[in-house]
């Protein structure tokens, strides 16, 4: 096994998902073609990896499966026309084999977080990492260790929504609540209906003993905050997931950086305190 | 350590001893100008000039190289590097770009292998500088006309001999394993080594980088940065000349046999540097990306080496279509 | 040269005096030895910044196309910013050709004539002394300023006649020593665009050598992909560049690209009878066809 931090290691496409109705988002199977690559990856909740495609390129793209899923990593990943390694990735088979460089990035920091309460609140397709952190804490093993878990998912619509069956799974448990929303429902969504900052309100999760995970896209996150603020959490205590365009995912290329800090290496998870800095300072 | 002599009549035996380590690269007469090149046959290095064009990082991270290679068995290789090699003849502001760019591709959890590998297979020999640029400020950077920062080896040129300090370990084994060509420096040309670089050292005009990392923290008005733009053309020509500009791309090349990947030099000024495939940029305007160029440098790097970046070259100063200069730049940050 | 600076000032303030304009855009000192450079002038105040000196080389119609760019969403009764320029004889060549290709709305440009007697070569070129007036400057065919609003008086170049003798005794050389010649000089690039930011026609948003889907080239400094890029830089150039050498001036590597440039303007003149900037066309020579066009690279690649 090489110590060349460039170097992917090859993983086989094991299955794709369709998630949505555009069928612009699929979440991609992985396994590893060499057992010891798949032996040393051992990731965290929240990390990501770098996946290349030969002739294409090379994508950061948050990791969807819990560390515990063994045999296989999962990837959510959507297309974008202009886009050159997304558009190439959506259109390989089952059986093709991809690049996967990672873990990189630091993590949810969920062992500072022991016996807590955690609100967990995703939009849209920025739903990926959280979903790991969920199967990871649902497993036996972890949810012992944490006290009250809310999720709180919302997408455009019904057909936006990611990981559709395994929402349905955690709706049925009863150590966790799990509220769905959609901006707009359509004919056979019986569901909520709300923003999601709206149905957090309502919602009103206690801040006491409590740690928020939110990730979504900007125009989620602005109106999420203050809600979140209201309600009591600490800005030391929300942690959310930045994105930046990437080349190396190392913390070499220059390209990543918001301030001084570099989103690949020093997050991508950083808590809220320190993105009000980045906000302060015209950065973010 | 100790520095030893070289009777500058022995400069060819030198670098045939030189070539027995590696290829040499010194500085070359090429047209009206002294270029760093591979000092060949009977050709004996210039002495007298005032630097390269090309900044010392091109040596250890080349413009284009390649990383990996994909080819139809779906195996990642990685591709053989250059062998040894002794650079003679750089100056000690590109030497100590060198000592900032071994923190950023040489950390401890990242070890970059391409850099290192170049870095370990070379032997740096620089030579002290006695005719500063009015464009020059390396002292203001940390570093100096004599500064022995990211050098092996530190030659003084003097009337008929060359001064050569050894400053790493690999310097010192170079010195000993051919000190039949030297001997023990004279007084006297110590003495003149000591008025060489205070000579040069009094040459040199200052400013004020140690304040910028302060005042940089203050600076937060989008205006300030947007007319100091203004007339940038968001060219990269600063950044591709800069010794301690480090962007680069990984860019996927189908080929023949299946694909390459290349690390080629970026720059954060170019538009296009953090546009996503969505169409956002966080830096769409010049001014955010010029405020990047110098926030990078004078405020980021401090904060996470501990240096400013920059060695005080003139560089950028002396190639920038639009003549926006650095020195005026802090300047302004300063006041 | 002092005299037509104190004139070029006073018609600068009264512009703004007069609220005739917004910015405009000329020189003032430089920071370097003999050296000039590109200035914004936003209000009566900064146009005592102003300069005109033998040093004020750069082609300033290359900052034109980005103020007059319209932003994504305008504002309810957006309208151009009225933008004034110090333009050199190259200088209002481009902003001819500028305003044929739509990146310049004339009535919103205040064009001010200087009077050039050619600039200085620029300090950080190896070839050529320092004080000597510039090449580009001494085969100028159009020092003077057509088509200004306001005319700066003064006694500039009289116009050098039009001959490509370099590019002749080039297109004499075998092909061998003609391919040899050109790859010297393009392996000193170093691919970092200054050439292209610089000229005032490269003005693209997505240069074809960005594009990514599909990839015309890679930015790697390997020979094939930087002649790839000046090759395909300079075909796009044909029959719009002006000979104004700011590419040369820009290039940190001294590279000759005024060879291709003399070579596109010969071309043009030859074919098309067409001098970009300063002969009467509707529009760019390569944008149009006449029926007696030559045909002789089609039917006769080697004759002209």
């Amino acid at each position: 096994m090489s110590t060349n931090p460039y170097l992917p290691a090859p993983a086989r496409i094991e299955k794709i998902v369709i998630e949505n109705d555009e069928k612009d988002l699929k979440t991609f199977r992985l396994a590893f073609c060499n057992k010891a690559d798949e032996a040393a990856f051992g990731h965290e909740c929240g990390q990501f990896a770098m996946l290349s495609v030969a002739g294409a390129g090379e994508i950061p793209i948050g990791i969807a499966s819990s560390p515990l899923d063994k045999g296989y990593v999962e990837f959510t990943v959507k297309r974008y026309p202009a886009g050159v390694v997304t558009s190439a990735l959506h259109d390989l088979s089952e059986g093709d084999v991809v690049g996967i460089r990672g873990p990189l990035g630091n993590s949810f920091p969920m062992k500072d977080m022991p016996g807590k309460n955690l609100v967990i609140i995703g939009g849209g397709f920025a739903f990926t990492t959280l979903r790991a952190t969920i199967r990871w804490l649902l497993s036996g093993a972890m949810r012992g260790k944490y006290g009250n878990i809310t999720i709180l998912y919302g997408a455009r619509s019904p057909g936006e929504l990611l990981y559709k069956s395994e929402l349905e799974e955690w709706r049925k448990r009863s150590d966790v609540t799990t509220v769905v929303t959609v901006d707009k429902g359509d004919y056979a969504w019986k569901g909520r209906i709300g923003l999601v900052p709206v149905v957090l309100k309502d919602i009103a999760p206690s801040a006491v003993d409590a740690f928020c995970l939110v990730c979504g896209p900007p125009i989620m996150l602005k109106f999420t905050m203050p809600p979140l603020l209201e309600l009591g959490f600490a800005p030391e205590a929300i942690f959310t997931s930045l994105e930046r365009k990437m080349s190396c995912g190392i913390g070499k290329c220059g390209r990543c950086n918001v301030g001084s800090k570099y989103v690949c290496k020093d997050g991508p998870v950083f808590p809220y305190s320190k993105i009000g800095e980045f906000e302060d300072r015209g950065l973010a | 350590m100790a520095s030893v002599a070289l009777d500058k009549k022995n400069l060819s035996k030198l670098v045939a001893a030189m070539r027995k380590q590696g290829t040499v690269l010194g500085p070359v007469a090429s047209g009206n100008e002294v270029v760093l090149a591979e000092i060949t046959g009977a050709l004996v290095p210039e002495l007298e000039f005032a630097n390269f064009k090309l900044p010392l990082k091109r040596e250890f991270f080349p413009q284009c190289e390649v990383i990996s290679r994909y080819d139809k068995n779906g195996q990642v290789e990685e591709p053989v590097m250059s062998g040894p090699v002794v650079l003679f003849g750089v100056r000690p502001c590109d030497t100590l770009s060198l000592s900032f760019l071994d923190k950023v591709f040489m950390d401890e959890k990242y070890k970059d292998p391409y850099y290192a590998k170049r870095r370990d297979n070379a032997l740096v020999i620089s030579l002290a500088c006695t005719a500063p640029a009015a464009t020059c400020f390396c002292m203001s950077t940390g570093g100096g006309p004599s500064s022995r920062l990211g050098t092996d080896i530190l030659a003084v040129n003097l009337a008929k001999s060359i001064l050569f300090e050894p400053v790493s370990n690999k310097g010192q084994t170079f010195v000993k394993k051919n000190k039949s060509l030297f001997r023990n420096p004279a007084d006297a040309e110590l003495k003149a080594q000591e008025k060489q670089e205070a000579d040069s050292r009094n040459k040199m005009a200052t400013v004020e980088v140690s304040r910028a990392p302060g005042s940089l923290g203050k600076k937060n008005d989008p205006a300030f940065w947007e007319g100091l733009a203004e007339t940038c053309l968001s060219c990269g020509a600063c950044t591709f000349l800069c010794p301690t500009c480090h962007c680069f791309d990984l860019y996927e090349e189908k080929q023949e046999a299946g694909s390459a990947r290349l690390r080629v030099h970026d720059a954060c000024m170019f538009a296009s540097f953090v546009r996503e495939a969505s169409g956002h940029n966080p830096r769409a305007r010049k001014g955010e990306r010029m405020r990047q160029r110098i926030m990078h440098k004078f405020s980021y790097a401090p904060e996470n080496f501990k240096t400013a970046f920059c060695v005080g070259c003139g560089r950028c100063v002396v190639n920038c279509p639009s003549n926006i200069d650095i020195r005026e730049t802090i300047a302004m940050v300063n006041a | 040269m002092q005299d037509i600076e104190k004139k070029m000032k006073a018609a600068a303030k009264k512009l703004f005096d007069d609220g005739k304009v917004d910015v405009i855009v000329g020189f003032r000192k430089g920071s370097l030895h003999n050296s000039s450079r590109p200035y914004f002038a936003r209000s009566a105040a900064d146009t005592e910044n102003l300069v005109w000196d033998g040093f004020c080389t750069a082609n300033l119609a290359t900052f034109l196309p980005k103020l007059f760019e319209k932003p994504a969403r305008p504002k309810e009764g957006y309208r151009p910013p009225r933008v004034g320029i110090v333009a050199k004889g190259c200088d209002s060549r481009s902003v001819s050709g500028l305003v044929k290709e739509n990146q310049v709305p004339r009535p919103a440009l205040v064009v001010i004539g200087m009077p050039c007697e050619g600039v200085r070569n620029v300090s950080k070129k190896s070839k050529g002394k320092k004080e000597e007036i510039a090449r580009a400057c001494l085969e100028c065919v159009s020092p003077a300023v057509s088509g200004a609003d306001i005319s700066i008086a003064g006694e500039g170049r009289k116009p050098a006649k039009a001959g490509y003798a370099r590019v002749k005794a080039f297109e004499a050389k075998p092909a061998q020593e003609r391919w040899a010649i050109f790859t010297k000089e393009i392996s000193k690039c170093i691919r970092c665009n200054a050439c292209r930011e610089a000229c005032p026609n490269c003005y693209c948003k997505v240069c074809f050598a960005d594009q990514r889907k599909p990839s015309w080239l890679s930015p790697a400094n390997a020979l094939s992909e930087t002649m790839l890029f000046h090759l395909g830089r300079m075909f796009h150039q044909a029959g719009r560049c002006v000979e104004c050498d700011a590419c040369v001036n820009a290039c940190p590597m001294g590279i000759d690209l005024r060879l291709f440039t003399q070579k596109l303007a010969s071309d043009a003149l030859e074919l098309f009878g067409s001098v970009p900037g300063v002969t009467d066309d509707r529009v760019p020579a390569l944008n149009t066809f006449k029926q007696d066009d030559s045909e002789c690279f089609i039917t006769d690649p080697e004759e002209k």
